[in-house]
Formats: C-alpha cells, structure tokens, sequence
C-alpha cells in the first residue's frame, strides 16, 4: 500500500447525518403494495380516465374520492398512465392543454387574474381549456439557462387554475415521486421530481380532478392562499424553482 | 419472549413475502453506505437522500427478482448508485464535491497532521466524479471490489485499472495544491 493508499484509508470524512432512509421507505411502502392486482389497478385508471374525460358523475367521483382517502379509504399511490408527449408546431400542441388563444382571451375567459412571472418574459404561446375547471397555460419555449424539457418540448409551462391540491397531494402522486415542500410566504409550494407523476386537486365546487399529464420532469406545484394553483414544469435548477415559486406565489 | 436480531437472509426471505417492516430492518442496516455512496455520486446531501430513498423504493419492487443467496449489499448499492447518476445526470450539474476531513484526535503513533487530512479531503473532492467514486468506495467506504464495482455500474475488472488511473490523478491534485 503506498503513502497515499494508507493516508486514504485513514481518512475520516465529516459525512452529512445519514437520514433515516428507512423510515421514509417503510412508510411509502405502507402506501404502495409490493404487488399489486391488475385489477385494482384497472380500476383505479378507470376512475382516472374517466375524470379527465370530464365524466365526473358522482359514483366516478365518489369512487376517486374513496381512493384518495377523504372518506378514509385505504389510499394507494400509483403509476400514472402514459403521458402526452409534445408534438411539432405551435409550443404545447399535443399536451391536451385546451385550444390556443391570446393573453388577452385568456384573461378574459380565466375569470381570475392570470400571474405572469416577469423573469420570464412574455409567454410564447398561451392556451386554454374550457372544461371546467377553466385552466390557463402559458408556454414559454426558450429561456436563457433552461433547457427544453422533453417532456414539454419547452423551457417552461405553467398552467393556472382555481383548485387545492394539498388536502390529496401526497396521496396521488405516482410511486416514485418525490415531493419537497419549499419555504414560500402566501402560499404552499411543492419542487415534485422523480419518476412520472400525477396528483389530485379539488375545485370550490368540489370537482375532484386527477393531473398525470407528461409530469416526468420537476414540477412546481404552488397553492396560493387566493385559491389560485399554479403548476410550472421545466428542468429548472433547485434556485430557479425557488426563484419562479416566488414569483407565482406573488400575485 | 426472547427477542433476537434476525439473520439478513431472514429478513430478505420475510420482505419478499411482503413484509414491509423487515424490508424497512434491511435499509437501516445499508443506508449509511448507501447514503454516502450517493453522496460520492450527486455531491449534494439532498439528492443522495432522495437518491437512496427511491433507490430504495425500487429495490422493494425488485425483490422478486433478487436470486436468493446472493449478498444483497452490492444489489441494492447497484440499484441506489443508479437512481444517483440518474439525479446528477437530470441535474446538469458538474460541481466539485466539498469535502471535509472529520475532527478527530491523532492516534498513536499518527504522523499525518490536521491540515494535511484536509487537504487529502478537498483534492478528493475536486476529481472528476469518476475518479472520486471509485477511490471513495474502496478507501472511504471500504466496499469491496464486487461492491465497488456493483456501485461506479461496471464490470468488476474495471474496478483495478480506474482505481490506478484515479490514484494516480490523486497523487498529481494532492501535488499541485
């Protein structure tokens, strides 16, 4: 062994504490059978399917309502179906985000104020879903140090609507998600990265959604105190997903 | 009733029939390694956590797949030392790892002082990852060739001719501090 090997092998490292890994993997393991039955598992994207497609009667609902707990069913987490995937022309086309409009029909038609973070300038293209609950998309394709997500095909999109999240947000997201609460005044924000994921919100009127769409890359999921939850999804660095939750927690 | 710590392959054959808490007994007994083996890999305290903790995750819906009898070790720091090249990969990021020696008091007959263990340290930090992995794992962590190997993702006769190459860049980052 020469000086250099035994110097090594002497060394103590001031190592971060290791953090308790394994209760944190016991408990999402209590949430997510090692096996789970085809079956249930049909069952559960029904539901899901069924609540995108805008059939929210009520047994589809309750059932999801079931599923997500709030009537202190046994929750699963689970693995989101397959996401859209960006398609060429306009930026967000083949994300199901709606129809293209203006900024100025979007605004008109949100019937809440729109937050456009200034860093990131003017919105390149912006779309809206009418179904409600009404839903704006702001799609920015190219911003300087944020590369295009793959799963966008754009630097960063960020939809807003009236809903909350977090009454179900840990309980939807697909397995493998990881979701760090980040420190922000007026609202609660969630930095959600890891594998693909989806979560639940739920409208004024109780409408009770679930999200999956292409949500592979971080996501951003910020609850203002307004009412007003706002998704912004993008590689962005942790600095950045701070400095943007700011900016959509400001309204 | 007369409590005892259960054997590991116990525990492995009672979390594969599904029980949590015995495969929750087998993470705690390798989180350490694993935590600081993701450590080497992203550099970051929080994405080695996340790292192990999916990895971890991942390992529990692989059990069926794990041939029984193998040492479960290198498993499962194959499994967490992919979840972390995949965070760094996703990250973008290339920093250089800050690393400190710990306190510690010399032993006897110790010559090496204070500043040069430091010094060791932050020059190990500034290699390429690569480099910092591999001597991490055998000199740090104290794995084995099989667990080193199990963790940089390569075959095990690779594990000999990275550790010279990354020594030897050692010796010159050590040299020109």
């Amino acid at each position: 062994m020469t000086e250099l090997e035994q110097a090594l092998a002497g060394l103590e490292l001031a190592w971060p504490d290791t953090p308790d890994v394994a209760a944190a993997v016991e408990a999402r393991l209590t949430t997510t059978p090692a096996r789970r039955s085809r079956r249930t598992r049909n069952a559960w994207l029904a539901v899901a399917v069924a609540v995108l497609a805008g059939a929210a009667a009520s047994p589809a609902r309750s059932a999801l309502l079931d599923l997500l707990g709030l009537r202190g069913a046994r929750v699963e987490r689970r693995e989101p179906p397959p996401h859209p995937t960006a398609t060429p022309g306009r930026r967000g086309e083949g994300l199901r985000l709606g129809r293209p409009v203006t900024l100025a029909q979007a605004r008109t038609a949100a019937g809440f104020p729109l937050t456009l973070p200034a860093s990131l300038g003017a919105p390149d293209a912006v779309w809206l879903e009418r179904t409600p609950p009404t839903r704006v998309s702001l799609v920015y394709d190219r911003r300087p140090g944020i590369p295009r997500s793959p799963h966008t095909g754009a630097a960063v999109l960020v939809t807003q609507f009236r809903a909350r999240a977090t009454p179900v947000l840990e309980k939807a997201l697909g397995a493998g998600a990881v979701v760090k609460p980040l420190d922000v005044p007026h609202a609660r924000v969630y930095r959600i990265t890891g594998k693909p994921h989806g979560f639940a919100w739920i409208t004024p009127d109780g409408t009770v959604g679930f999200e999956d769409r292409r949500l592979a890359g971080t996501t951003l999921l910020v609850e203002r105190d307004d009412g007003i939850l706002l998704r912004a999804e993008g590689e962005l660095t942790r600095g950045r997903a701070l400095a943007l939750a700011r900016a959509l927690a400001a309204r | 009733m007369v409590a005892r710590v259960l054997a590991e392959d116990e525990l492995i054959a009672q979390a594969r029939r599904g029980d949590a808490a015995a495969y929750a007994g087998l993470v705690r007994r390798h989180q350490e390694v694993a935590f600081r083996t993701a450590m080497l890999i992203t550099g970051h305290a929080q994405d080695a956590e996340e790292a192990a903790q999916d990895g971890f995750v991942k390992a529990w819906r692989a059990l069926p797949r794990f041939r029984e009898g193998e040492p479960l070790r290198p498993w499962l720091l194959t499994i967490v030392a992919n979840e972390a090249r995949n965070r760094r990969r996703a990250a973008g990021r290339r920093e250089h790892l800050a690393l400190r020696a710990a306190a510690q008091l010399p032993a006897a007959g110790e010559t090496a002082p204070a500043h040069d263990r430091d010094a060791l340290a932050a020059a190990l930090g500034r290699l390429r990852e690569e480099d910092r992995v591999v001597i991490g794992c055998r000199y740090l962590l104290d794995l084995s060739e099989a667990e080193t190997a199990a963790a940089l993702g390569v075959a095990r006769g690779t594990v000999k001719s990275r550790l010279s190459r990354a020594l030897a860049r050692l010796r010159e980052e050590v040299r020109d501090d």
